[in-house]
């Protein structure tokens, strides 16, 4: 089903208000809605029947950034999704991308899960100035190349908990040899009841995402 | 310097602020200190496991002479040992790509 229309006119068995204007929502069973986007409608999104990521915000850099930001997040969803495809240019095969919530550089615990064909590596990280968000490819890396990460941010709007991350991500090199291949998986902490109202996402190495990368926040309900 | 960009989610607007040197060599300091003290901790954590799994295997070793063990539960522990080492050989391998 497609449906291309302001909120007023979504059927009501969507029973859908939507967050945003001018947002794309995906629905479950391949179900989608655009919005008008003249519309200025504000509220929440959906029927809880509905598994669905709303988008927030996206970037994608035409120009090499030191530093990107996600500010003035929106406090109505219940976890955060953040794909993003990342390349930076740290002389290597690959960097890692690092996370702070709310400019805060206190108290994230990070667990690094590494796994390539020599077998899997854990770092742990207790109280640093950031957590792991996941691996980019680098310089050195075959050219044209991203690397995916998912990234997910739970309960983030609530001021009763500590701040859990938890990302999957991969960087493959210049693939000259089976051990370039990589995939990991990242679990970070911030110790802080805060809700998050922003996401600040930099080069471990860099020190800058290059042109290409993109950055996307979605909304979970 | 390449700057820092901010999206606002509120507004959707894009703005970019101009980076310093000063910040980035700070920022880099930072991270590379914590990364650093990440490893220096696992690495001083998997070197007294391998302490700890080579005391219990000799322990375990007595106790099998004694016929309070059996030889699975050394062989259990003769496992994690080699497991704890196979992963201090590998696990610079990811920093040094």
């Amino acid at each position: 089903m497609k449906i291309d229309a302001a909120p007023s006119q979504l059927s009501d068995a969507l029973r859908a208000i939507f967050f945003a204007r001018d947002r794309e929502v995906w629905l479950a069973k391949n179900c989608y809605a655009r919005l008008d986007p003249s519309t200025t409608r504000t509220g929440l999104a959906l029927a809880d029947r509905y598994l669905a990521w709303v988008s927030i915000a996206e970037t994608a850099l035409t120009a090499p950034a030191a530093i990107v930001t996600f500010a003035n997040i929106p406090q109505n969803f219940r976890t955060l999704a953040l794909p993003y495809q990342a390349r930076t240019d740290a002389v290597a095969e690959s960097d890692n991308v690092r996370l702070q919530f709310n400019g805060s550089a206190v108290g994230y615990d990070t667990l690094e899960s590494y796994f390539n064909s020599a077998g899997n590596v854990n770092i742990p990280g207790l109280n640093g100035v950031s957590m792991l968000a996941g691996v980019a490819e680098a310089a050195n890396s075959r050219a044209n190349n991203f690397s995916p990460t998912l990234l997910f941010i739970e309960g983030y709007a609530r001021a009763d908990r500590d701040k859990w991350a938890f990302g999957q991500s991969g960087v493959f090199g210049d693939a000259s040899a089976n051990a370039d291949l990589y995939n990991t998986l990242d679990r970070g902490r911030w110790r802080s009841l805060a809700a998050v109202t922003s996401i600040t996402l930099y080069p471990a190495v860099g020190p800058n995402f290059v042109a290409g990368s993109i950055f996307q926040l979605y909304g979970v309900l | 310097m390449q700057p820092h960009v901010i999206v606002d989610c509120a507004t959707g607007k894009v703005t970019l602020r101009p980076v310093t040197a000063e910040e980035i060599t700070e920022r880099l300091e930072r991270v590379a200190a914590d990364e650093a003290r990440e490893r220096d901790e696992h690495l001083k954590q998997l070197k007294e496991s391998i302490v700890q799994s080579s005391i219990e295997l000799e322990q375990r070793k007595a106790l099998v002479e004694e016929g309070i063990f059996t030889g699975k539960d050394l062989a259990d522990c003769e496992a994690r040992l080699e497991e704890a080492k196979v992963e201090l050989a590998a696990w610079k391998k990811p920093a040094a790509k």
